[in-house]
């Protein structure tokens, strides 16, 4: 097996051998004792061989068109947004409104009512209306 | 259904980032560069799509980044790129000591024999890929890594004898 080594390393040096070659040199390496030096190197270059970085995957830009809806919808919603603000705050003009007409009758009615209730003052003196015959009694009556 | 980055491009992230990691010695910074890179082709996605050598395209925008590192930091005054670069002496502090060794061994090579060496011992690439991966002849390929393996051995072989 040495010999098959050694014919092996022989070629490795003189840079003759291929890949095979040097896969199969680095197998028997490992089932003979020495060759130390060797080993080493060929162990070093293994260790190497699995060292791996720690890299991000490059992330995707946004494409254009897409950013083109999101701006479509954002002005859609403050469309609609505004559209209901505005309906809400008519509706509440509205009712401010009714409120106040519906005042303005009550004063309306209100004044109109004094108005009659100082007429029926004159009423009150019809108390009086009897007192003569009280005073004085009534002759025809006597 | 998975995009072209997903797909060609994600799947590559180890390869690249140890082959950041050959050239500036630095976890986090390799991972910083190849961020950089990714967001870049992702940008491009459709354009890379076409582009007849990706592989040779990503290492040489993560070299640009590198490049740009250095410059910034003032390690590198022209631009003629990293060929004359001498690479960082000293690895950071989170390097695994069987990693350091690989390091420290090819530390004294020409930058494009480092690069080679490793796509070969580390990645396990056919002389065809490495030859994508660098936009290099195959030729350059099979040269640099035999001068490259033979430096390495004479290295071994002096350390034993030193011993």
């Amino acid at each position: 097996m040495n010999q098959r080594i050694d014919e092996l390393l022989d070629k490795y040096w003189d840079a003759e051998s291929n890949l095979a070659e040097e896969q199969e040199l680095k197998k028997l390496l490992q089932s003979v004792a020495g060759y130390e030096e060797e080993k080493a190197m060929f162990l070093g270059f293994n260790e190497l061989s699995n060292e791996e970085p720690r890299v991000k995957m490059p992330t995707k830009v946004v494409p254009l068109k897409s950013r083109n809806w999101m701006s479509w919808a954002a002005s859609v919603a403050i469309l609609l947004g505004s559209i209901y603000g505005w309906s809400v705050y008519e509706q509440k003009q509205a009712e401010e409104q009714a409120y106040l007409e519906v005042m303005q009758a009550f004063a309306l009615i209100q004044t109109n009512l004094a108005r009659g209730q100082a007429e029926m003052n004159v009423m009150s003196d019809l108390k009086y209306l009897n007192t003569p015959n009280q005073l004085f009694g009534n002759p025809l009556t006597k | 259904m998975k995009s072209f980055f997903e797909a060609h491009i994600w799947p590559l992230r180890g390869r690249l980032y140890r082959l950041g990691y050959l050239w500036v010695r630095d976890r986090s910074l390799a991972e910083d560069m190849l961020q950089n890179v990714f967001e870049k082709s992702f940008e491009r996605e459709e354009e890379l799509q076409k582009h007849p050598n990706l592989m040779g395209w990503l290492v040489a925008s993560l070299k640009n980044e590198a490049l740009m590192h250095f410059r910034q930091t003032k390690k590198l005054d022209s631009l003629e790129g990293l060929e004359e670069l001498k690479l960082e002496e000293s690895t950071s502090e989170d390097t695994k000591d069987s990693v350091r060794q690989v390091m420290n061994r090819v530390k004294e090579l020409p930058l494009r024999q480092q690069e080679i060496f490793h796509l070969r011992e580390v990645e396990g690439l056919s002389y065809e890929e490495i030859a994508e991966h660098l936009t290099i002849s195959l030729e350059q390929v099979k040269v640099n890594l035999h001068r490259a393996r033979k430096s390495i051995r004479e290295r071994m072989l002096n350390q034993k004898s030193t011993k």
